[in-house]
């Protein structure tokens, strides 16, 4: 049996099939155009839609079989092929064109589209833009727009505008610009805060810029109150550091305190003790040890009130004389609470090595203003060294006070021994 | 020792606390005085005449001269002199020192139930005179005992006027160590942050940042 002596049902089936078949064929095409499949697949729906179409035609013109020439005579062949050959390539066909069908229909299920990326991106709360170097903006999500549009009043035209306005803070109309630079930041009107920031894409082999606009504005608040403890903290620390001097003050007063009260304790035991001695009959010894008691406590009684005047250069020069050296002083003596500490460390220094090495019993101490520095030399009679001298924990500690002023320490040992300082004045005097 | 007596030197800045151990040297048959100075600078210079026995020295003296690095520098170069000292804070690192130096005797001017003679003479015996302990000083809520050697330490930069980072830098800790001992010191006083912590460590004596050479 053929085609032309089948049924003329079957013979309708069967071009009602390659109907519905071409429809697919296109369905199929279009479909793969516009899911930008591989090339081989659009050939391949292609083919089944000229196979489908054709096969339809070829089966629809019988009536032309008693023409001669191509396509009558393929026509011709076609019909008068046996009926199970046309049924098996319509089957296989129609295999073909809805396999194609259900792939295509997947692959756009499984597959991201521009548009399915541009959805996406539109969905985030951050602001992307990818742009060209030229700042034209390829693509750009809702968010950033908005951004764009409340920073500078227009629409995301130009990133390289747009990032530049960032960098130089020109976001007049509708923000703040809390940071300009490589890492803009921009508080909104709505009280919202942004970080922006620019990256170089190599992509597709060309160069692009990724923008991205993330928002701060919790992290900024926090920072901002970071900011303010700091600052806190630092006046705190400073008026530690003041509180740390006076304490001194404040403990001086409590051990006067202290002392005061003990007195008072001395003072009514002495009373009591010189009551219940004064109605016996004291001895002389124990009137004298009264007296010598009382003596004692007026002496310390004596004390209240009285400041410990203090002068380091008397108190050198005492310490100085129970050793049974004299020092000769030359020039000023600076008052000033640094210089003074350099000057007797130095000589105390120096006085250790006079007794200790040189056996001198003189020390020359010279100290002059010179311009914008002053200079003190200290010398000693006495044998000179006999080789260099190696500083030791004593001449080691007194430079590293000296260097702390700014100052420089010079010793020499031959011919004979000599210290010399040379201080910037600077207040220090 | 000369004429019976053994001679003092009184190396004190504060004038009461100074005329008082004056008077009981004076007072007492055993001790004469050397002499009565203000900085433990010219400490040494005394010990040079060979005319001192005992010293009596506090640990802050005028001009910022520290009486405990002065006891250190006597203690290498005269050792037989015999070093006391003294003073009115419960600072923790003070004592230590004291020991590692090899003074002969501590005495807490407040706090020490033994009389400053008696010390001298258990010290002029041979003896070796140090408190049991650190002097428990209140602090908030806890005493000054129940603070770690770490976090004492951290508290005393703080008196300083350092902060965590610079604590942390210093000592080569990690910032959030140090912010956990702050937080703990905290949590034992009851005090409501480190500033009220600062003062009243710094008020109480606990802890004093040594001063620099030139923080006169």
């Amino acid at each position: 049996m053929t085609f032309l002596t089948s049924p003329d049902v079957l013979q309708k089936a069967i071009q009602v099939v390659y109907a519905l078949l071409i429809i697919t064929g296109i369905v199929n095409v279009f479909l793969s155009v516009m899911r930008k499949v591989k090339p081989i697949y659009v050939v391949l729906a292609c083919i089944t839609l000229a196979l489908a179409f054709f096969s339809a035609l070829f089966l629809h013109w019988e009536m032309y079989e008693t023409s001669d020439g191509f396509p009558y005579s393929l026509a011709a062949r076609i019909v008068r092929l046996p009926l199970w050959v046309l049924l098996t390539y319509t089957v296989l066909l129609a295999t073909t064109c809805v396999t194609g069908l259900v792939m295509l229909h997947f692959y756009g299920k499984t597959r991201l589209s521009a548009t399915s990326l541009k959805e996406s991106l539109d969905s985030l709360s951050t602001g992307v833009c990818f742009a060209e170097t030229n700042g034209l903006p390829r693509l750009v999500n809702v968010r950033m727009n908005e951004l764009c549009m409340a920073a500078t009043g227009k629409s995301l035209l130009n990133a390289d505008s747009f990032w530049t306005a960032l960098t130089d803070g020109n976001v007049a109309t509708g923000g703040t610009a809390v940071q300009t630079g490589d890492n803009p930041m921009v508080k909104f009107e709505d009280g919202r805060v942004f970080s922006f920031s620019r990256y170089e894409r190599r992509m597709a082999k060309k160069t692009m810029y990724e923008m991205i606009a993330v928002d701060i504005t919790e992290e900024y608040a926090l920072s901002l109150d970071l900011q303010e403890k700091n600052a806190e903290l630092s006046e705190f620390n400073r008026r530690m550091r003041l509180y740390g001097e006076k304490i001194d003050e404040y403990t001086a007063e409590k051990e006067a305190l202290e002392a005061k009260i003990h007195i008072h304790d001395e003072l009514g035991k002495l009373l009591l003790t010189t009551s219940k001695c004064l109605r016996g009959k004291p001895s002389a010894q124990e009137k004298r040890d009264l007296l010598r008691m009382w003596r004692g406590d007026l002496e310390a009684f004596g004390v209240f009130g009285k400041d410990r005047k203090r002068d380091s250069y008397r108190e050198l020069m005492q310490a100085a004389k129970t050793i049974g050296v004299k020092i000769i002083f030359d020039g000023i003596r600076p008052t000033g609470k640094r210089a003074t500490k350099i000057v007797v460390t130095a000589v105390v220094e120096c006085m250790t090595n006079t007794v200790s090495h040189s056996k001198g019993n003189k020390m020359y101490v010279t100290i002059n203003e010179c311009g914008a520095s002053f200079e003190l030399i200290i010398k000693n009679n006495g044998f000179p060294p006999a080789e260099e001298i190696k500083e030791g924990g004593g001449l080691s500690s007194l430079r590293a006070l000296v260097e702390r002023e700014g100052g420089t320490m010079i010793v020499k040992s031959l011919p004979e021994f000599e210290l010399k300082i040379i201080l910037p004045q600077g207040g220090i005097l | 020792m000369r004429n019976g007596k053994y001679s003092v030197l009184i190396v004190e800045d504060q004038a009461m606390p100074a005329q008082l151990f004056e008077h009981f040297v004076r007072s007492s048959e055993k001790y004469e005085l050397a002499a009565n100075i203000n900085s433990a600078a010219f400490a040494e210079v005394y010990c040079m005449g060979g005319k001192v026995d005992l010293i009596l020295v506090d640990v802050v003296t005028a001009d910022g001269a520290s009486g405990l690095d002065a006891a250190e520098k006597i203690k290498a170069k005269y050792p037989k002199v015999k070093i006391v000292i003294v003073t009115s804070m419960p600072e923790c690192s003070y004592i230590k020192r004291a020991k590692k130096i090899g003074v002969e005797g501590f005495w807490y001017k407040e706090t020490s139930k033994e009389p400053i003679l008696s010390l001298m003479d258990r010290v002029m015996n041979g003896e070796k005179v140090y408190p049991d302990g650190l002097p428990p000083v209140k602090l908030g809520l806890a005493f000054s005992t129940e603070f770690t050697d770490r976090e004492l330490t951290i508290l005393r930069e703080i008196t300083g006027g350092f902060s965590n980072q610079e604590i942390a830098e210093k000592y080569g800790i990690a910032l959030n160590t140090v912010k956990n001992h702050v937080a703990n010191m905290l949590l034992k006083t009851g005090f409501r942050n480190r500033i009220e912590l600062a003062v009243r460590a710094r008020e109480a004596g606990i802890v004093i940042m040594e001063r620099t050479e030139d923080d006169i």
